[in-house]
């Protein structure tokens, strides 16, 4: 899976992205209007709309089911040199990766050097960094999230850091209409807390596999490996299952 | 309480009326806990009443191991001949055995092994068929109890058969490779010890003190000191001067000579063994004192030290280095001295000189966090408490201990001490006198030249009788809440976990190499070296890296050494240590984010925390959604208010019901409004609890 991809899952809706600093310091307690407006931009037929957040819906669901097979897998996993893990396991290679890469760690000998050579190791380290910068900004700024069915604006939400709501809807329009802004929130929101979650299970897996072996660097080391041991997990999880023959 | 009554209380001179006023007023006199908090120069655990410390216990359950304790504690009437299956012989190696437990997954394991190769060299022919090594896929397991270990190695329960595995085990490694719980689980039938050095240097210097301390070379003057500290107005350490220090030298002067048994057979000879004793309590427990007994011409063979253990807060920067220091005389006491604690007032590792020769020496602490620290509070655990408090980043040894072992000139056999809290009335239960028992009993053992994980068997005896009883009386509370005063219940409680606590750091099979009555003392010769030795520490130096470790604290490598390779650890390296292997920048990116981000999702946190006493939901309608885009609703013109609600911490709801024109409610508004306050509730407990986990989660590898 890539950064990009990883994106889309974590954040469905595509609001989440983290925006450009300006001169002026977000920061909580902030004026609302200070604040960014994620726009989420829909069809302009209510009933499109809603099959549309359906299906998005669904995926925060899955993406929450996904993060939560991957905290177990890595609450099993980190012993370097016990990869003998079950052929039949669908996340072998995932597993098998991030144990080689812990055994790697381990080694005085190859202290860091994967890190320094490696592009791949590059980009999965910076894809951890943005994912951080991007639940930073998205936890400690107040959400508010405008709905539009086309070019018409539905409703705009403002959560505060405290969770306090304010709503503020267009006059005239009909609860079919409405009723797009309220599951457009509840995406957004959702989608949100799965991003803390991703975070949170990739720390805890660090922490975890730090109880069980001694890694040279330690938590600045594992951070980048199991932020991609998790990222794989999902996207093999996302995959759609393979077609059989039957008869 | 008088102090006739107290003294006849603790001598169980006491009629029964006596006895039931005693307890009485002992249940309004707090119980003193040993330990000062360097940065406040508070006591570490305040004191608390009997009653109180009585209710906290009464939720304890048994510990893992019970039927091995009760199988130990069975064995107090048959003396301490019986940990080790019979005929072996404890004092011989190659009856008794010899093993050496590595953490099986340790990559450094190779090069500590190599650094103890002199000492491995000496045991192998000493133990014979009985000389073991686990390591690799033998040793210790990252959270495997003793009770697996065993299994997996087919050792049973009960009395040590040194042919299923030796008696004398010493374990390799740091507390979080090894945990303290396996070295105590362990220690109930063998005779353990640990090492856990932060250089490969350090590792050497000990084996070498080893292996010359049993050259025939080193013949110590049989001379033991007993240094205690009583700070003024300090209950727990004038406690210990007057009923721990005081009778364990007037008892051990009262026993000598102490006779040994030499040779075999027909050449068996009785040689008495006598000592010069000496006292340094109050004034003369000076650090100054001190750091002569330790460095300077009046080193002993044997040392006792009884005093408070400097302990820290999780994150000051002296705690890795200085807790469990030792409190000196120096400090004027609790009334005449408040706030943070100098370091002129204690002894640390730092004190100890470079050139300080302690070789041969057996150095006993009682102090808390003597030995060292566990990461968790051990006593809220007791307490029942769902979350323990975190005392420390990690489990680790103390300081003093690891350089008292490991000094380049020449380091001291074992230390013994305590991990954790000691407990300063374990020696001192009302009704059955001053409790010195145990440490009498170790120290007329190692005044006769056994070996020091055999004289510490009365502590595991101990604690396996303590517990055995503490379990059975446990169990009759359930039944009888009045079966034991909650003082007496305190006091087993107390002296059940001192006694579980001490730890044995050296190799268990060292012992004192003091001069015969018919041999001349010696100058303790300097350790030095062999060519090889240097050779191999200069080879896996050069594969190791040369980065110097944070668990000495801001210890550097001596500069007269030529050479001084070290260790590098987990959570340790920082970036400034890694900068020639050319990752310093990305590494000080994955600390400077994370770093960060916590300070802010503290400060969100601890933000959220005040204001949270209500939730909000709020209604608006526009018919310019740009214009609230811009200015927010609470700004905009041509905004209206049509519903709010406002729900209390406590359950109290407002509610602003939205209405037509003509006085109706407005249904469909009114049923969005509430599915908006539905989600903001659900969002809410998500959100923080989601918030909260990360926070935790980050701050766990910070």
């Amino acid at each position: 899976m890539s950064e990009t991809a990883l994106q889309a899952r974590l954040d469905p809706l595509g609001i989440w992205a983290a925006p450009q600093e300006t001169a002026v310091a977000f920061g909580i307690g902030s004026t609302e209007t200070r604040m960014p407006i994620r726009r989420i931009p829909l069809p302009s037929s209510s009933d499109e709309a809603q099959a549309f957040l359906k299906a998005k819906a669904e995926a925060v669901a899955l993406t929450h089911q996904y993060l939560d097979r991957a905290a177990q897998e890595l609450a099993l996993i980190g012993l370097p040199g016990q990869v003998s893990f079950s052929a039949t396991d669908e996340l072998l290679t995932q597993k098998n990766s991030l144990s080689t890469t812990i055994g790697e760690l381990c080694s005085p000998v190859s202290y860091g050097i994967k890190f320094k050579s490696d592009p791949e190791e590059r980009e999965t380290q910076q894809g951890w960094l943005e994912l951080v910068e991007q639940v930073r900004q998205a936890v400690t700024r107040y959400a508010r999230v405008r709905t539009d069915l086309g070019s018409v604006p539905i409703g705009l939400t403002t959560v505060t850091w405290q969770g306090d709501f304010q709503t503020t809807w267009t006059t005239g329009l009909g609860p079919d209409e409405m009723q797009v802004h309220l599951d457009a929130v509840h995406v957004a929101l959702s989608s949100r807390i799965e991003m803390v979650r991703m975070v949170s299970v990739v720390a805890a897996g660090v922490a975890n596999i730090l109880l069980k072996v001694a890694v040279p660097g330690g938590q600045l080391m594992l951070l980048p490996a199991v932020y991609k041991f998790v990222r794989d997990v999902m996207q093999q999880l996302f995959k759609p299952p393979q077609q059989t023959l039957e008869g | 309480m008088s102090d006739d009554l107290d003294e006849r209380a603790l001598s169980g001179d006491l009629s029964d009326e006596e006895k039931q006023a005693f307890y009485e007023k002992l249940q309004n006199e707090p119980i003193y806990f040993n330990g000062i908090n360097g940065a406040t120069g508070e006591y570490g655990l305040p004191p608390m009443s009997g009653d109180d410390l009585a209710s906290i216990i009464k939720g304890e359950r048994p510990p893992e191991n019970i039927s091995e304790l009760k199988a130990k504690s069975s064995q107090k009437g048959a003396g301490v001949s019986a940990p080790i299956k019979p005929p072996n012989d404890p004092a011989r190696l190659d009856e008794a055995g010899w093993a050496i437990v590595f953490p099986a997954l340790s990559p450094i394991v190779p090069a500590v092994k190599e650094a103890l190769a002199d000492l491995l060299k000496l045991r192998q022919p000493q133990a014979g068929p009985r000389f073991k090594i686990f390591e690799g896929p033998e040793g210790y397991r990252p959270n495997e109890t003793k009770a697996q270990f065993c299994a997996r190695h087919k050792i049973g329960d009960g009395p040590a058969d040194p042919e299923q595995m030796p008696y004398y085990v010493l374990l390799v490694g740091s507390p979080e490779e090894i945990p303290y719980r396996f070295q105590y689980q362990l220690d109930v039938m063998r005779g353990v010890g640990r090492i856990h050095f932060d250089t490969l240097q350090e590792y050497a210097n000990y084996a070498e003190s080893v292996v010359m301390s049993e050259s025939g070379r080193v013949k110590l003057p049989r001379q033991a000191c007993f240094f205690g500290v009583a700070n003024p107005d300090d209950k727990a350490t004038e406690q210990s001067v007057k009923y721990l220090v005081a009778p364990l030298y007037e008892r051990l002067k009262k026993l000598q000579p102490f006779s040994r048994w030499m040779g075999d057979g027909d050449q068996r000879t009785e040689v008495k063994l006598d000592w010069t004793l000496e006292t340094f309590v109050r004034e003369q427990a000076s650090k100054a004192q001190l750091g002569s007994l330790l460095a300077g011409p009046q080193r002993p063979s044997l040392l006792f030290t009884a005093s408070h253990g400097m302990e820290f807060p999780l994150g000051d920067a002296r705690q890795i280095r200085h807790q469990g220091a030792l409190l000196c005389q120096d400090w004027p006491g609790p009334n005449a001295y408040r706030g943070k604690i100098p370091e002129s007032f204690y002894f640390s590792g730092d004190d100890l000189t470079q050139d300080a020769n302690l070789l041969g020496s057996v150095i006993v602490h009682f102090a808390c966090f003597g030995a060292g620290t566990p990461h968790l509070d051990e006593f809220a655990r007791q307490a029942g408490k769902k979350e323990r408090e975190i005392l420390a980043a990690r489990n680790f040894i103390a300081n003093l201990p690891q350089r008292l072992l490991s000094r380049p000139r020449g380091g001291a056999l074992a230390v013994i001490g305590h991990v954790e809290r000691a407990w300063g009335y374990s020696f001192l239960l009302p009704g059955a006198g001053a409790q010195i028992g145990v440490f009498e009993s170790m120290f007329r053992e190692l005044m006769m030249g056994d070996r020091v994980g055999w004289a510490t068997e009365h502590f595991n005896l101990r604690y396996a009788d303590l517990a055995t009883n503490l379990s059975d009386v446990l169990g009759e509370l359930e039944y009888d809440p009045s079966y034991i005063n909650p003082y007496d219940l305190a006091g087993m409680w107390t002296a059940n976990n001192d006694a579980r606590g001490y730890v044995l750091l050296g190799d268990p099979a060292a012992r004192i190499p003091f001069a015969l009555p018919n041999e001349t003392t010696a100058e303790r010769p300097s350790i030095t070296l062999s060519v090889e030795t240097r050779a191999r520490l200069e080879k896996l130096g050069a594969t190791l890296g040369t980065t110097q470790t944070a668990t000495s604290g801001e210890r550097t490598a001596p500069k007269q050494e030529a050479f001084s390779p070290t260790i590098t650890e987990p959570a340790s390296v920082q970036p400034e240590d890694v900068e020639t292997l050319g990752v310093r920048e990305q590494i000080g990116d994955l600390k400077d984010s994370i770093q960060k981000f916590a300070n802010e999702l503290a400060a969100a946190l601890s933000k959220t925390a005040k204001e949270i006493a209500t939730l909000e939901v709020k209604t608006f309608t526009t018919e310019d959604m740009d214009a609230v885009s811009q200015a927010g609703a609470g700004n905009a013109l041509n905004v209206k208010l049509r519903a709010l609600t406002r729900i209390a911490f406590n359950g109290n709801t407002e509610v602003y019901v939205p209405e037509r024109a003509g006085g109706q409610v407005d249904r469909d508004l009114w049923q969005l409004h509430l599915d908006m306050v539905r989600q903001a509730q659900a969002n809410r407990a998500q959100f923080l609890q989601a918030v909260a986990e990360m926070a935790a989660n980050l701050l766990k590898i910070l």
